[in-house]
């Protein structure tokens, strides 16, 4: 039974949408940190949960750490802005990714490739991050940060009660 | 474990590292990295601007994994990192230091925005991450590399340059044409300390056409500024990248009376890469060289280190240049008659701030200013044309300094600015230390106080 989190925001749910620079946060039982590119976020509806997609091979250590250890972080980034937030939570599942996980992360490579365009990268090397094969990893959203380059970076931001 | 030095593409902030860390209760926290410093082949530093929870982890538990992005590739390296200490002064920090500061004074933030600690980490591991990217069907990317071949043709070249040049002009203009032809580097331009406005003026430019000749740029303010004020190389890989960040930063101080205006880009309004080379001969300063170029990553480390020797080089050239060759003792000979085109050049001259105007616009000032008043009121008295860099240094009233006077630079951008100002009036070199004032049209001379 995972902790009921006040559900994000509406502006929230929408920035996470789209080609957002995902990053995955995950740490071994015996405290050694991990962090890889993830490849698609899916919020659930009722805010308070989402799955993010890892891709299996970069991803075998976090995957191998949540596993042994459930504790996530995700920073998802708007790459022109620098908008930031990062969202910590407890893993609840952890699978094989489906055809139609393969399918969103598919949509979101196309989109995060347009969004590396502002780091100069062509649209056919973000083309090239490999999302398949995946796993689908579950989380109860605990508690959201700001991440925003600035002297605010890393405070908890306000979330309306359930 | 794979050379960390040959990740530099990785270090350039282009595509910014992401650092993950846990807190003593296996927390984790992943966040980006505005700058990683290579510091040695088991080294780098991590900038630290505002306090936050991956400092707080590593102080906590001192083990973190970096993951580094190839900015052409972007093939992802894994870095397994163990902190070993904050550094908040030192040369590490310094340098560190220096390019935020340089950031933050273009974007108004200078004393806001800036580096806390340089957080040096041992680099336990390097990994490519294997799968990362999927094969690329049309073949490996082609990323066109330097090699050694280049550096050492790059350095006879440019040593021929140095050596080989009978003039300051023709160092500089020959050093200059160098770079873009070796490296590409298509936009440079050499600037010299103008001592009595505290300011760096351009005596050499290459890509930008004549109007950067003359231009100033003040001690301390932007890239330039800030590496003739501090002596130390600034490479910046991708302007826009780093200006995108800065002003992410900016953004979040709202309307903070602290904050400055933006200072306007030197030169390239699109220039994606930079890098500024302090000019010294042992501890003094006789110049800048900066480059530019439209494409990001132009400048590459090795690039830093080698450029540092042919810095050296160029500074020297300066330097023999600038030794006292006063040619003839004599004053100039009276002129023979001559006989102005009925064209009539307005020539102002204002005592305040020794600024010489040309028909209404602004055409040189300090010492360049005072050197050209001096000759045409000769010219207009006693008809002279020919003038030495003796009779120019024993006049006390151009108040150039008694040792390391750059005269022969102060030359060079006042015959330059005339060629783009006013081409009726030529300063020609006749032979070493003596000079020609060609006069194809009529003039006249005002003098005023102040605009």
């Amino acid at each position: 039974m995972s902790i009921s989190y006040p559900p994000l925001p509406e502006e929230l749910v929408a920035f996470t949408e789209g080609g957002r620079s995902l990053l995955v946060g995950t740490c071994s039982a015996d405290l050694v940190p991990d962090c890889v590119r993830a490849c698609g976020l899916r919020i659930w509806p009722g805010a308070s949960h989402l799955t993010v997609l890892v891709p299996a091979a970069p991803g075998a250590a976090a995957v191998a750490n949540l596993r042994a250890h459930p504790r996530i972080a995700l920073t998802v980034s708007h790459i022109p802005s620098h908008r930031t937030v990062q969202l910590k939570g407890a893993v609840t599942a952890l699978r094989d990714g489906s055809p139609e996980d393969r399918a969103h992360a598919e949509r979101y490579r196309e989109l995060f490739s347009d969004e590396l365009a502002w780091v100069g990268l062509p649209k056919a090397i973000g083309m090239r991050f490999g999302v398949w094969p995946l796993h689908a990893v579950d989380v109860a959203i605990e508690v959201v940060f700001t991440q925003t380059p600035g002297p605010a970076a890393g405070a908890k931001l306000p979330v309306e009660p359930a | 474990m794979i050379d960390l030095a040959s990740l530099d593409r990785c270090f350039s902030g282009i595509i910014p590292g992401v650092i993950a860390t846990c807190d003593r209760d296996g927390t984790p926290n992943v966040s980006y990295l505005s700058y990683v410093h290579l510091i040695d082949e088991r080294h780098v530093g991590l900038s630290c601007q505002f306090f936050n929870k991956t400092r707080q982890n590593l102080d906590e538990h001192p083990i973190a994994t970096l993951e580094a992005y190839d900015a052409l590739t972007f093939q992802s390296y894994r870095l397994r990192l163990r902190f070993v200490r904050s550094e908040t002064e030192g040369p590490l920090f310094d340098a560190m230091a220096l390019r935020i500061f340089a950031l933050a004074t273009h974007i108004g933030m200078a004393g806001i925005f800036k580096l806390r600690s340089a957080d040096v980490c041992e680099v336990l591991s390097v990994e490519r991450r294997e799968g990362f990217l999927e094969p690329d069907a049309r073949g490996a990317p082609q990323v066109v590399t330097d090699g050694p071949l280049t550096e050492l043709r790059g350095l006879q070249i440019v040593s021929e340059r140095v050596s080989r040049a009978r003039d300051l002009d023709a160092l500089l203009s020959g050093v200059l044409a160098a770079l873009d032809e070796v490296f590409g580097f298509t936009h440079g331009m050499i600037l010299m300390p103008c001592e009595e406005a505290d300011a760096l003026v351009t005596v050499a430019s290459h890509g930008y056409g004549d109007e950067a000749i003359g231009a100033e740029v003040e001690v301390g303010e932007g890239l330039i500024g800030l590496v003739a004020q501090t002596r130390t190389l600034v490479r910046i890989a991708s302007v826009s990248s780093e200006l995108r960040y800065g002003r992410a930063i900016r953004a979040q101080y709202g309307d903070s009376p602290r904050l400055r205006a933006e200072i306007p880009l030197p030169r390239l309004a699109n220039a994606e890469s930079q890098m500024a080379i302090p000019l010294l001969v042992q501890d003094r300063l006789v110049g800048v060289l900066a480059l530019e170029c439209t494409t990001s990553l132009t400048f590459a480390q090795w690039h830093e280190g080698f450029l540092q020797v042919l810095a050296n080089q160029i500074a020297s050239g300066i330097d023999r240049m600038d030794e006292r060759d006063d040619g003839d003792a004599e004053p100039g000979e009276p002129a023979t008659a001559h006989t102005p085109e009925p064209r009539k050049l307005g020539f102002c001259y204002y005592r305040n701030d020794d600024c010489v105007f040309v028909d209404g616009e602004y055409l040189i000032r300090n010492v360049p200013g005072k050197i050209l008043w001096k000759i045409l009121r000769a010219y207009e008295r006693e008809g002279r044309t020919e003038f030495s860099n003796r009779e120019l240094r024993l006049d006390p009233s151009l108040g150039l300094p008694a040792f390391k006077d750059n005269l022969e630079s102060r030359l060079i951008l006042l015959r330059k600015r005339l060629e783009q100002k006013c081409a009726d009036i030529r300063l020609v070199p006749t032979r070493r230390g003596r000079f020609a004032l060609e006069v194809a049209c009529g003039f006249e001379l005002v003098e005023r106080e102040t605009a």
